[in-house]
């Protein structure tokens, strides 16, 4: 019998990227998938799934509104009975540099924040109460590796402290919740990646992105593309971490690093961790030594060891 | 010990508890200074610091309004002309948690993200432009240590308090991202994550009635607003992207500089 047969996972942001990825492995272990995305491409996606074989439930939505998280959460219990397994991957990534206009950046605190953020909570508010009654479950936030730095260098670009903010504020989610539902066997975990080969990085390599400088009318060239993660290897890991069982930790997956859990770290560790990296002083952040790029390139760890 | 002639500053949460407490310090330093809070009573705190000597100004307004936002720095742009310090201070604290009702937790949501998060983001953003011109300018986000708990503590803020851990999360972000956006610009953004001190806040938590022993443990708001004093006294060249704790039962004090690490060696 399959791994995750009998079990029920929701993918928020499924379309394409990571979110798709997912969908796939969950799938491929035998878990039923319910999935939505605010792009149409997410029917597609769900109609391959199910070609394979799997049950798959598809909705098309804006993450952002709380009524059809309701419904499409009542939905996938109806259809398949239970909820297992919620994965809060739909994020939106905005260039919001500090000089922006005031009516932008109001605009963007919410169009940021609301996806990043509010949804990931209201999907776990919603699927919690499933959770407990199967007995136990999985929560997996989908955060960045820049709240979980493997160099020094590669974090917090600046000019998304949007982005970012809303990554660190996922913080809070797991560590509380992982907490609150610790004696109710549910675990919830951040996957801490850096950059991954999808919709949402190869864009910024493109006319007009911020990294356009670096890429052409495609995108990024392939020896760039060379040193992006594959989606799939991350979504391994996922099912890594659900075999693990280990609850309340920020996973680092970083590009050019075996892409492996690591030893459990107790919760002290990973408090200090933080800690630690958050008390480095910034003005010790140099540009990265690798980069002929005529501006620093924050968060491309592109195919560099970095121990 | 008047070192801040000169320079204005703008506290919000001002009204009370340790924002009333920056205020103080930095009025006692010469610093004319701004304050704001949605209790009307910030407009009586302000005028109680003027007997410091400064031009001392309150402003009711909600730090999670945009709207008010901009009136209080357009205020003390139009009334003192420039922005030298900002303290973004102003915070609400619920209870909650993963397994609250989701309509609970969406008012929850608004009220903690809305003061705690978005009004230090506005704030920032208002202010960074000004500070941009002036060529510099000092910025204290206020987060809380369940963020950068002290050693031997070993976990946030517990399992009753996600979306205020959320705020306060977020709330480092902006600061590690400003800071380094702005470091060449002379303006200093830093982060203090403390842990109880006795507040307006803190006694309602304990119903204001604290026992005597857990009143003891309190740190003291003088000695938290001395702090933030001296990272103000560190000037221009000081520490930035800093995230300081500030811990019960530990020396409350700025840490020397730590050396950069070593740059990992390549595989
Ligand atoms: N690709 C990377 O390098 C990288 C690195 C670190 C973290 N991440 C994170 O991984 C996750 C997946 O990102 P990705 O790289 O696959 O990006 P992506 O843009 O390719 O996929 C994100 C998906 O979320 C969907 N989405 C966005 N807003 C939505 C909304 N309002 N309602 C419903 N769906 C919405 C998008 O349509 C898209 O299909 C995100 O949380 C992202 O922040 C990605
Ligand atoms: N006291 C502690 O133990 C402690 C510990 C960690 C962090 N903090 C943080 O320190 C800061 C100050 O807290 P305190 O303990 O002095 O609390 P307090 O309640 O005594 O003071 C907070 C002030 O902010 C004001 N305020 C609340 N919401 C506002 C809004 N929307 N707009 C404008 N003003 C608003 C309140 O009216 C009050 O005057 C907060 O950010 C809090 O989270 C306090």
């Amino acid at each position: 019998m399959a791994y995750l047969s009998g079990k029920t996972a929701i993918v928020t942001g499924a379309a394409q990227g990571l979110g798709q990825a997912f969908a796939e492995r969950l799938a491929a272990e035998g878990a039923a998938v319910a999935i939505c995305d605010i792009q149409p491409g997410v029917m597609a996606v769900g109609s391959a799934i199910a070609a394979t074989g799997a049950d798959v439930l598809c909705q098309t939505f804006d993450i952002t509104d709380v009524s059809a998280c309701r419904s499409f959460v009542a939905a996938t219990t109806a259809r398949f009975g239970r909820l297992d397994i919620l994965v809060n991957n739909a994020a939106v990534w905005r260039s919001t540099p500090v000089t922006d206009p005031w009516d932008k950046a109001l605009a963007d605190f919410d169009a940021v924040m609301d996806v990043n953020v509010k949804a990931a909570m209201v999907m776990c508010r919603l699927a919690v109460p499933h959770m407990i009654a199967a007995g136990g479950g999985d929560i997996v936030n989908i955060s960045t590796d820049y709240v979980l730095p493997k160099r020094r260098d590669g974090v917090n670009a600046p000019d998304t402290d949007l982005y970012n903010a809303s990554k660190w504020a996922l913080n809070g989610l797991t560590d509380g919740g992982a907490q609150a539902l610790a004696p109710h066997n549910i675990r919830m975990n951040s996957l801490c990646m850096g950059p991954t080969d999808t919709e949402m990085l190869r864009a910024l390599f493109r006319p007009g992105g911020k990294l356009a400088h670096l890429g052409g009318p495609d995108g990024p060239p392939p020896e760039v593309i060379a040193g992006f993660m594959d989606p799939a290897d991350i979504a391994g890991l996922l099912i890594d971490l659900m075999k693990d069982g280990r609850t309340g930790e920020n996973i680092g997956i970083w590009a050019g690093q075996t892409i492996e859990l690591g030893p459990r770290k107790r919760w002290d560790v990973r408090m200090r961790e933080r800690a630690d990296f958050t008390g480095q002083p910034l003005r010790d952040f140099g540009p990265p030594p690798w980069s002929d790029a005529p501006e620093p390139v924050w968060s491309l760890a592109v195919g560099q060891p970095t121990e | 010990m008047a070192r801040l002639q000169g320079q204005v500053a703008l506290v919000t949460g001002a009204a009370v508890g340790l924002g009333r407490g920056y205020a103080e310090a930095l009025a006692r330093a010469g610093c004319d200074v701004v304050l704001c809070d949605i209790r009307p009573e910030v407009v009586d705190t302000a005028a109680a610091l003027r007997r410091h000597g400064v031009r001392a100004e309150g402003y009711v307004a909600d730090v999670a309004n945009p709207e008010d936002v901009r009136r209080v720095v357009d205020g003390v742009l139009t009334g003192f002309g420039r922005i030298d310090i900002l303290i973004a201070n102003a915070g609400t604290w619920r209870g909650g948690g993963a397994k609250d009702d989701l309509d609970k937790s969406l008012k929850d949501y608004e009220v903690l993200i809305g003061t705690n998060l978005k009004g230090v983001y506005l704030f920032g953003r208002a202010v960074i432009p000004v500070m941009l011109a002036q060529g510099g300018g000092q910025i204290i986000n206020i987060a809380t240590d369940h963020v950068h708990t002290h050693p031997g503590r070993p976990t946030a803020g517990g399992s009753g308090m996600d979306l205020y851990d959320i705020s306060k999360w977020g709330v480092l972000g902006l600061t590690l991202t400003w800071a380094k956006a702005l470091a060449d610009h002379h303006i200093r953004v830093n982060s203090f994550s403390m842990g109880a001190t006795d507040s307006h806040m803190l006694r309602g938590f304990h119903n204001n009635a604290p026992s005597p022993e857990e009143e003891a443990r309190w740190m003291k708001p003088e000695a938290v607003c001395d702090l933030a004093m001296q990272l103000i006294a560190e000037g221009p060249a000081g520490r930035t992207g800093e995230n300081i704790g500030v811990w019960v039962g530990f020396e409350i004090e700025l840490k020397p500089v730590p050396a950069a690490k070593p740059e990992p060696a390549a595989a």
